[in-house]
């Protein structure tokens, strides 16, 4: 796999830090997280420590070091959708799968994170789940979605 | 999406629009420019709101709709996708235009409807339902007795410069923004003005940051022309982090060229050769659109080598933030975009003299380099007769909450806050009196309803110690509460917080503990809690004020204001939480007790079988009971209970 990133790094210049949040991104959208030998890669290609690697991409809420589940929910963490309760949907969802933001249940199907303001306010609270928004959701509602999607 | 290119017999019209003096003078660009601007059209036209708030509704299907009716009625029809008027809680917004009249746009349309929508308007009868306005350009003959789009509420008292464009063009098309007038201004300054011409003019029109400090752009601008450099950079800031505010977004997806046309005219003006955009990698479809800009500009030649023979030669590149809310500080933002951690450094050196690769750096929010445009334009005279005279021009405000008509709006500064809630906003959705607003999200301040009258400006919010933020609004009615919404808010800076700063870092956390803690019902406390709980009650306004002072960066010294404000406003509400354990507004949701309705209960077993701490007692076909102090308020047996037999408190 290793070699596989070598080849991947190549169009960035080497030894160049700036190109250290691109190169994150585009890995994460190739793979849709980091893989570890990409940070051994990315360290030697960039010439720096890969704890440092680990320093940046932790600091920022985009970069994942684990793969995704198959559904992806992500609830709003907007104003306009805590004035509308978006807690009690948060709590329901970590209730019902059994996982905190950033984690992936057992069984690798449902994974969860905490967004900022996805901007459908007028619908709040919202969740999203692998990119379809799901408006004006409540507790109850969560539970039915999650039930729908184990069935399918 | 991505690029759509520019077809070879429109590039010689669209070069002439910009370079010409007075296009208006010549037949054949004056008829150009109305074909563009959609003045006059072939076919019948429908216009498609596609934005991120849009796209929930699934404007595909409108789409879809519309040409299945072109088929069947035999009839050609021109779909066109364009951004946002604003209005948002109508949406999806569409316009129908038939050739040589006014354009009708109407709200919450359904995929359903556009077959009758579409039968009536091509027999000129116009459905007044769902209508939003009409909207006439030049030629068009307007339709009678059907009110103008400006007639309605929500778009009467606003005035849009940068939003006039906003839901009218395809923002994915650079000759719609030509055919309006755009790049005329860059190719003017690049002609005929000096460096130090456009900085007059800058300075002239009072032009102030719109990030919150309100800091002068000439100032910056001058003071990055006078720093002597090989190279120097514009970074356009359109990160927007603000979990309350969604306005950049909106104008970015809707407008994409005029924030370019902004940027570049700042790169020349100060000698830049190289402008970054940083827009959030999480709206997709503001990178897109941004991208899709900077491709048609490149295309047709207004950046790259040599610009229209100008000698001036400037490259723009897109660079996508990785979510970072303290990124919106301006040496936080250079430091992710040298590939570090997005922690803030002392200043001085500010950016304009020492900012990215130690180059001056002039670094602007996109709704300041969006006005640039327009006072080249209009001129800094014409400029600064909107707004008032500490504070010119407009601001860009969005409105979320229990507010009835959600969306983005632009007022001149000076506007009173209860116009812009009560007259464009609607007042609360729910008809429940208003609370408060909160105003500039996590860094703001609460507002009440007796403080309406204050006007939007940025010195009269400083004399008051308060700050007009970024622009998000946040209406509460009496059903909302204030302590579980500083909750969440300080939940969020201490997620946010860099870490830099022990104050910041430490405070934050501590003080989100302690809200935790008083909203929620009475729990077992074990030696020294109860008296951890009440140091963190009585010390945190004390707190907050040394989180004030002593933080390095704007996110730690603003970061308390909701709470200061909050404590002083709603002093009543906090006491409840902190003596009566009591949330009068039903929303924290440790706190509500449960009781069992004897009438309604059947005994069906349901929510004792599912209560998680067994704090329920009772037999099947028996009425059940709530054992007050094992409940843990979760709600569960609430929701479960089939016969609404679970009585909130």
């Amino acid at each position: 796999m290793g070699a596989d990133f070598n080849d991947f790094l190549k169009k960035y210049p080497a030894g160049r830090r700036e190109n250290l949040i691109p190169i994150l991104q585009d890995i994460q959208d190739l793979h849709g997280y980091i893989p570890e030998p990409a940070v051994a890669a990315i360290a030697e290609h960039l010439e720096i420590p890969a704890v440092k690697i680990f320093s940046v991409a932790t600091f920022y809420n985009e970069f994942r070091f684990n793969p995704g589940g198959k559904y992806h929910f992500q609830v709003c963490q907007g104003i306009g959708c805590q004035v509308d309760g978006s807690e009690r949907i948060r709590a329901e969802l970590s209730r019902l799968l059994e996982i905190g933001p950033g984690e992936i249940s057992g069984d690798g199907w449902f994974s969860m994170e905490w967004v900022p303001c996805l901007g459908v306010c007028q619908e709040a609270p919202v969740l999203s789940v692998n990119g379809e928004f799901y408006p004006k959701m409540t507790p109850l509602r969560v539970k039915e979605l999650i039930e729908k999607l184990q069935n399918h | 999406m991505g690029t759509t290119a520019i077809k070879a017999d429109l590039r010689e019209g669209l070069l002439k629009l910009i370079t010409h003096q007075q296009p208006d003078t010549d037949k054949d660009l004056r008829h150009l420019g109305k074909t563009l601007r959609r003045e006059r059209i072939e076919n019948l036209t429908v216009f498609i709101d596609k934005t991120t708030p849009s796209s929930i509704y699934k404007t595909d299907l409108i789409a879809e709709a519309v040409n299945r009716w072109s088929e069947e009625n035999q009839l050609k029809i021109d779909i066109v996708e364009t951004g946002c008027l604003g209005l948002i809680s109508v949406e999806p917004v569409i316009g129908i235009q038939v050739p040589g009249r006014a354009r009708l746009y109407y709200g919450e349309i359904v995929p359903s409807e556009i077959q009758g929508l579409l039968d009536a308007i091509t027999k000129q009868v116009i459905p007044e339902e769902n209508l939003i306005g009409q909207m006439a350009f030049g030629t068009q003959q307007p339709w009678e007795e059907i009110p103008n789009w400006k007639e309605h509420p929500f778009f009467k008292h606003q005035t849009r410069t940068v939003t006039h464009l906003s839901g009218v063009i395809d923002p994915c098309s650079i000759s719609d923004y030509i055919g309006w007038g755009g790049y005329r201004s860059f190719y003017r300054s690049i002609r005929y003005y000096s460096d130090t011409e456009i900085l007059k003019m800058i300075e002239g029109s009072g032009l102030r940051g719109r990030s919150g400090s309100g800091f002068p752009a000439a100032q910056k601008w001058a003071s990055a022309v006078g720093t002597p450099s090989d190279n120097r950079f514009v970074l356009c800031n359109a990160d927007e982090s603000d979990p309350g505010g969604y306005m950049h977004r909106v104008l970015i997806e809707s407008n994409p060229h005029l924030i370019l046309e902004g940027v570049m005219l700042a790169a020349y003006t100060i000698g830049a050769n190289h402008a970054i955009i940083y827009t959030r990698s999480r709206y997709r479809m503001a990178v897109q659109r941004i991208q899709c800009a900077i491709n048609q500009a490149r295309e047709l030649g207004l950046i790259g080598q040599d610009i229209l023979s100008s000698g001036y030669t400037l490259d723009i590149q897109l660079k996508r933030g990785p979510g970072a809310y303290v990124c919106g500080e301006e040496t936080a933002l250079i430091a992710s975009l040298e590939g570090k951690r997005g922690s803030p450094r002392t200043k001085p050196p500010y950016p304009s003299t020492f900012g990215l690769f130690g180059k001056p750096t002039l670094v602007h929010n996109i709704e300041t380099l969006a006005q640039v445009p327009i006072i080249i334009e209009k001129g800094p005279d014409w400029y600064k007769q909107t707004g008032t005279s500490g504070s010119t021009g407009t601001k860009l405000f969005s409105l979320s909450g229990k507010i009835k008509r959600l969306g983005v709006v632009e007022v001149p500064f000076g506007t009173p806050l209860g116009e812009v809630i009560n007259d464009m906003g609607g007042g609360t959705a729910s008809g429940l009196p208003a609370k408060a607003v909160l105003l500039g999200g996590p860094s703001g301040q609460f507002v009440l309803p007796s403080k309406f009258d204050i006007p939007l400006d940025i010195d009269r919010f400083r004399e008051n110690n308060q700050v007009l933020g970024s622009g998000s609004m946040v209406l509460l009615d009496e059903e909302s509460c204030p302590v579980n919404l500083i909750k969440n808010m300080m939940d969020f800076i201490q997620q946010e917080s860099c870490g830099k700063c022990i104050p910041c870092r430490d405070g934050s956390s501590r003080i989100m503990k302690t809200l935790t803690l008083i909203s929620s019902r009475s729990m077992p406390e074990q030696k020294y809690e109860a008296l951890d709980r009440f140091k963190g009650v009585t010390g945190m306004l004390e707190l907050a004020e040394v989180m004030q002072s002593t933080s390095l960066c704007g996110l730690g010294k603003s970061a308390p204001n909701p709470l200061i404000s909050g404590m002083e406003l709603f002093r009543e509400e906090l006491e409840e939480h902190v003596f009566d354990r009591a949330c009068r507004a039903g929303v924290c949701m440790n706190m509500r007790s449960f009781t069992v309705d004897p009438v309604a209960c059947n005994g069906c077993n349901l929510c004792y079988t599912k209560c998680p701490e067994k704090a329920i007692i009772g037999t099947p076909r028996q009425v059940h009971y709530i054992v007050d102090d094992l409940c843990t308020g979760c709600g569960k047996c609430f929701e479960v209970c089939k016969f609404n037999a679970i009585l909130v408190e």
